[in-house]
Order: C-alpha cells, then sequence, then structure tokens
C-alpha cells in the first residue's frame, strides 16, 4: 500500500470527497466513547477507503455509554451498527488511578482496574445482546502523565504490570462474547510512543484522545481492525524466490552465490522467511510462483542448509517460465481458492504492475526497494489480519499438505472407489452448540463455491434457529487416514409446513469435494428432518458468481425440480433411498466436544 | 498581492470547510461560514500546524475567528 496523505487538511478533504458520494453497502461503525473521538471522523473515513472497506462512521454523545447501549430508543439503537467499537480510556475512567497506584498498593489497584474492565466488558456483552454489529473494545493504555520512573517496570506489582494482566484477562472476558474482540489500543499508543500520544492542548481544550498525527495512527489501527471484521481474510501468500526468499538470482549465482543465512544481508531473508513460516503456522498457505527453472527451485528448496522455508512448506510450487498472471491462476485454481485470496509478494515492480493490472482482484505488497523494509511491508498487509485463530486455521497448512498426499493415492488408484475406500474416511455429526457456534458461523461467513443459498446469517440469526422447536443448525467433522480436516460441512434446516422442511443453508469447505462427504451431511440432514416429522425435504439453489460448482446438486440426487429464478426449488420424499449414508465413510459417534480456540 | 502564507492559509480554511478556493477571502470567517463552530475550529487548528509545522496554544486558538486573525497569528509566531 502507498503511504497515504499525511496532513489534517488533506484527510479532511479527502473525507469530504468520499463522503460525497457513499458507497452502497459501506459499512456502518458506531463509535461510543469516553473522549471527543469525532475527531477521528476524516481519518477514519479515509483510512477505511484506503483498505477498500468503505465505512460511515457515526459518533455517540460524548461519555454516554450505558444509555446509548442500554435504551432502545437511543440513537445507537437506530443505528442498527455492523461494528461497534467501544472506546474507554483508563484515565477516564478512574481518572487519578494511575498517579494513586503506589499509595493505594496493589490490591486496591487491582480492584479498581476490574471494576474497569467489568464495565467494558458489561457494555460489550450488553452491545452484544442487542444489536448485530460485531464488537471491538478498546484494551487500557497507560498515559504519558503518570510519574514515570526508569523502574516501573522493576516492581512486579507496579502498575505497568498491573495493567497488562487486566488487558489480558479483558481479552479472555471477550473471548467468551461470540464476535466480540479486543482492539488493540494499548499496542498503539505504545508503537506511537505514550509519551507522545496525546497533545496536552487539544486534550485539555477538547478532550481529544490524541495528537492530530496519532489520529492518523489509530484511524490506520482501527480501519485493519473493522476491516478484518467485515472482510474475509486472504487464504495464501504467493512469493517470488529471487531478491524475496533471498538475496540474488539462484539460477546466476548458485545455491553457493546466493545471500541467505546469519550475517548481512544474508539474515534479512533468513528472518523473513521466518515470518512466513509463521504466517503458515496462523493458517495461511504459502505458494511460489517464480521465473525459474523447477529442477533448480525444488534442489534449493531441499538441500540448501539455510532455507527455513522447505518443499512440504508449499501448498503449490509454480517455477516456470510462464507469465506470473498465469501462475497465480494455476496457483489459485490449485487450492481451489478464489483469484481474491491471494496475496503477492515480490521485489520487481513490473512483475507487480503486471498482477495489478490483470488480476486486480489480488492483493499486491508494495514491497519497498531495501530488504530491510520487507518484514515491515508483510505486518501491513490488512487482508493478513484475522481476529481470532480457530484450530482449524492452524492446521490449514498441514491439511492441504495432506491433501498433495491424498492426491498422490488418488493417481494410483484404479477407480474413485478404491481411491475413496484407501482414503479411509470417518465423520462425526451434530447438532450446533455453544462450542461449535463460532466454526460454523466463520463457515457460513467465507464459504463461496460449495454453498447452495449462500445466506451469510449473523450469530444471532444462528442462535434463533438453534433455539427453534421448528428448526436445526447441523455440522460434520471430517477425518481420514491423512489427517483430521475439522468441521468441514454446515447445514440449517427449518420447517415450512407440517410435512415439508427446507434446506435453508448447506455447504461445505471445497477442500473435501468429490469425496461423497456431502451426500453424508445430506443423510443426517434427512435424519433430522424426518425425526422432526417430516415427510419432505425441500431443496434451494440461489446463483451466486461463485456457487456454480453446486448448481446442478438438487438435479444430480434425483430432487424434483420445482422451477424458479432467483432461487430454484427442489423436492425430494424423505423415504427416498438418495438420503442413504455412503458406505465409503464411517459414521462415529461424537468423542468429544469441537475444540474451539477462545 | 496576497503572500504565500495567505494562499496556503486560505487553501487549508477552503479544504477544512470544503468551500471552493476562490470562495475564501481574507474576510472569511465564522460570522460567513455556517460550519464554523468549534468542532472545526480544531480541525482548522490541526489543519494550520500540519501546514506550516507550528505549535498553537489554546489562546492563539481563541482566535481563529477569521482568515484575517489566523493570519496575525501566523505573523505573530513568525510564520511569513
Amino acid at each position: 500500500m502507498t503511504s497515504g496523505p499525511t496532513k489534517p487538511a488533506e484527510y479532511l478533504r479527502l473525507a469530504r470527497e468520499i463522503e460525497a458520494s457513499p458507497v452502497e453497502g459501506a459499512a456502518k461503525l458506531a463509535v461510543l466513547s469516553t473522549f471527543t473521538a469525532e475527531l477521528l471522523r476524516p481519518f477514519l473515513v479515509v483510512e477505511c477507503q484506503r483498505l477498500n472497506c468503505p465505512v460511515r462512521p457515526w459518533f455517540g454523545p460524548f461519555g454516554q455509554l450505558e444509555q446509548q447501549v442500554l435504551d432502545d430508543r437511543s440513537p445507537l439503537a437506530q443505528q442498527s451498527p455492523d461494528v461497534l467499537w467501544l472506546a474507554l480510556r483508563l484515565e477516564d475512567m478512574d481518572r487519578h488511578l494511575v498517579h494513586e497506584s503506589p499509595a493505594i498498593g496493589p490490591a486496591a489497584t487491582r480492584q479498581r482496574l476490574d471494576a474497569i474492565r467489568e464495565r467494558l466488558v458489561g457494555l460489550a456483552r450488553s452491545a452484544r445482546a442487542k444489536y448485530r454489529a460485531s464488537i471491538l473494545a478498546a484494551n487500557l493504555a497507560a498515559s504519558a502523565s503518570h510519574d514515570t520512573n526508569v523502574f516501573d517496570a522493576n516492581d512486579p506489582d507496579g502498575f505497568v504490570h498491573l495493567l497488562a494482566e487486566c488487558n489480558r484477562q479483558l481479552a479472555r472476558d471477550l473471548a467468551q462474547i461470540p464476535d466480540a474482540h479486543v482492539f488493540d489500543y494499548a499496542g498503539t499508543v505504545a508503537a506511537a510512543g505514550a509519551e507522545r500520544w496525546t497533545d496536552p492542548k487539544l486534550w485539555y481544550m477538547a478532550r481529544s484522545g490524541c495528537s492530530s498525527q496519532n489520529m492518523i495512527l489509530l484511524a490506520r489501527k482501527l480501519a485493519r481492525s473493522v476491516r478484518a471484521l467485515i472482510r474475509p481474510a486472504a487464504k495464501c501468500v504467493v512469493l517470488d524466490l529471487d531478491n524475496t526468499l533471498w538475496g540474488g538470482v539462484l539460477g546466476d549465482d548458485g545455491p553457493e552465490g546466493i545471500k541467505l543465512g546469519d550475517d548481512y544481508p544474508g539474515n534479512v531473508f533468513k528472518d523473513f522467511q521466518a515470518a512466513l513460516l509463521g504466517l503458515r503456522r496462523r493458517g495461511f498457505l504459502l505458494a511460489i510462483a517464480s521465473k525459474s527453472d523447477e529442477q533448480t527451485v525444488l534442489d534449493m528448496l531441499d538441500l540448501h542448509p539455510e532455507m527455513l522455508l522447505k518443499r512440504e512448506h508449499f501448498a503449490c510450487i509454480c517455477a516456470n517460465w510462464n507469465p506470473k498472471p498465469a501462475s497465480l491462476r494455476k496457483i489459485a485454481e490449485t487450492l481451489n481458492i478464489g483469484l481474491d485470496s491471494l496475496v503477492f509478494f515480490d521485489d520487481n515492480p513490473l512483475e507487480r504492475a503486471t498482477i495489478r493490472a490483470e488480476l486486480p482482484m489480488v492483493h499486491v505488497v508494495d514491497l519497498p526497494a531495501d530488504p530491510l523494509g520487507y518484514l515491515a511491508a508483510l505486518g501491513e498487509v490488512a487482508a493478513l489480519d484475522r481476529p481470532r485463530l480457530l484450530d482449524e486455521d492452524r492446521q490449514r497448512a498441514e491439511m492441504y499438505e495432506s491433501e498433495t498426499l491424498r492426491r498422490q493415492v488418488q493417481d494410483q488408484a484404479v477407480s474413485v472407489e478404491d481411491f475413496l475406500r484407501n482414503l479411509e474416511m470417518t465423520a462425526q455429526v451434530g447438532r450446533c452448540d455453544a462450542s461449535t457456534l463460532e466454526r460454523v458461523h466463520q463457515l457460513i461467513q467465507k464459504t463461496n463455491q460449495f454453498n447452495l443459498t449462500t445466506r451469510r446469517h449473523n450469530v444471532d440469526d444462528l442462535r434463533r434457529f438453534m433455539d427453534s422447536p421448528d428448526a436445526a443448525v447441523a455440522w460434520l467433522r471430517l477425518s481420514d487416514r491423512y489427517g483430521d480436516s475439522g468441521l468441514v460441512c454446515v447445514g440449517i434446516i427449518d420447517r415450512l409446513d407440517d410435512e415439508t422442511w427446507v434446506v435453508d443453508t448447506l455447504l461445505m469447505s471445497c477442500r473435501v469435494m468429490g469425496r461423497q462427504v456431502e451426500d453424508a451431511f445430506l443423510a443426517y440432514l434427512a435424519e433430522l428432518a424426518r425425526a422432526a416429522g417430516a415427510k419432505r425435504l425441500r431443496g434451494i439453489y440461489r446463483p451466486t458468481a461463485k456457487n456454480s460448482p453446486v448448481q446442478d446438486f438438487y438435479n444430480s440426487r434425483d430432487f424434483i425440480d420445482l422451477g424458479g429464478d432467483a432461487e430454484h426449488l427442489y423436492e425430494a420424499e424423505l423415504a427416498s433411498p438418495l438420503f442413504a449414508w455412503p458406505a465409503m465413510i464411517e459414521r462415529v459417534q461424537q468423542q468429544n466436544k469441537e475444540n474451539v480456540s477462545a | 498581492m496576497p503572500s504565500q502564507v495567505e494562499e496556503r492559509t486560505r487553501k487549508v480554511v477552503a479544504e477544512v470547510f470544503g468551500l471552493p478556493l476562490l470562495a475564501v477571502t481574507v474576510q472569511t470567517s465564522h460570522e460567513t461560514v455556517d460550519d464554523w463552530d468549534s468542532l472545526n475550529v480544531l480541525n482548522v487548528l490541526m489543519a494550520i500546524e500540519g501546514e506550516f509545522d507550528v505549535s498553537i496554544s489554546p489562546e492563539e486558538a481563541a482566535e481563529f475567528v477569521s482568515v484575517e486573525r489566523i493570519l496575525a497569528v501566523l505573523q505573530g509566531k513568525g510564520v511569513s
């Protein structure tokens, strides 16, 4: 991303231009704060726009928190926001705590911090119960105005550590509230420098939370957080090799000549590789798009002692002489993900320009000319921000590795049946509960291809389905001899009339397509409908730009076609053998609850 | 012949209030611009600080009621 405007007047002008032609579907961001947050407006509007995530901010009356959240007739209630930012500052909640802390001691300090945290968590919980908005609650930052002493951190019971503990507990508390997240205000203040955070004049005159330069930083951080809540993250990081993963050109300099190791400049590239490996552990896939000889590249990955990234870390390797857009298309196709899920790293500005021109949906990272800036550039990629990691995310890279093994089995197998049998698949099915809700919600939000209706139900909608006697929210988990694929199917059925139940939602992670998993899941949905007294099941196909892979889902399963345009309707008798559980998949009982990381 | 400081100040005021540059004169003030309220005074203040790389005190900010008075404050700070 380019560096953007730097002066307040530019922000004001740009924000006015953006707000003059509001975009359909701009997210509504509501802000409740204990300081004058309204000064942030132009900065927020511009920074969100720069992340391609337009917002319309609304600022609650200054200092009103509970009044706005709890009153059904409050201006906030009338906003119906998509995201709610709770911006409570430590010094506004307990004005003199930082100064008094040494005098009152750690126990009393802790108590007063707890009171603030509980108020914040209470607000988040009430807001969650009332509104459909995702919630961002700012954690607490120490202002520079307290009596700083170089040994502040020397006291294990000192304010610095008590505050950090309080923020940690806040993260734990918010993790218990669906779709509520920490906004790292403390981290933002620390990155800017606490002593330079506020402008005393702006604070004392207007209760502005920070100086005008820091409003840019704060808006940037908030824009990224908001974006991560309403847009899906990228899935795969596509990397160039020469002068990106190592210094020099492998084909010219040879494995001994390239720069990679523990001394400058090799250590710069080694650290960059370590960071990429970290991304992989957080669930992002890695791929290579390089114009070079494939065997030379594979030898480098397998044999070079300084390479942290090895062949098995890449879900897809395109080393050839084709244009890079072709390689990126190939990668997306091989991994079964959209081109808009790719982040592209390449030191060559020309290659970046080519991708921008030909594949505008790809996130192209503006790498600086100097590799010393690579790490910082990686840290600024908003498409790699994700609010929370689920176990499935951590395992994703391994899953794709086992996907490669599965393909090898597929190549050897003589028939599809043999292939499926050799996989030794086992599936667990169940109804959605609190422990599976987050993963179910995640799949509903992000599944595009194998998704019959693409209804993006929010957490509140899901709870209504879960609580209703006339509906069911179901899931399926899949394992095979190569590993655990996790929770891969989600379905929602609800009652249409006494004899008919409708499949409101049916989706599946596309990495398990072509393995009869959908048939097993359909069998389970039919079982649930039958148990509720239904005689027939109605299916819906709602075409979108991305779900053509399932347009014949019901037709090919002998459902009766009832027609329809925007929504195609189908029906089948529940007694039909088409609802039989497939023999290739062993059904196992639920052993333990879905383990969601909090 | 208007000075460069005057030009830049008029431009800042135009950007803050969303006015065409030609509509902003030395006489433009809180009496001629509806939006010239306490919030926008802060926006003018931040914009002027950013434009001229100066620090405006609260007492000086109280003078920010017209382009003319802003110019006087800037002149007092040696901006020319």
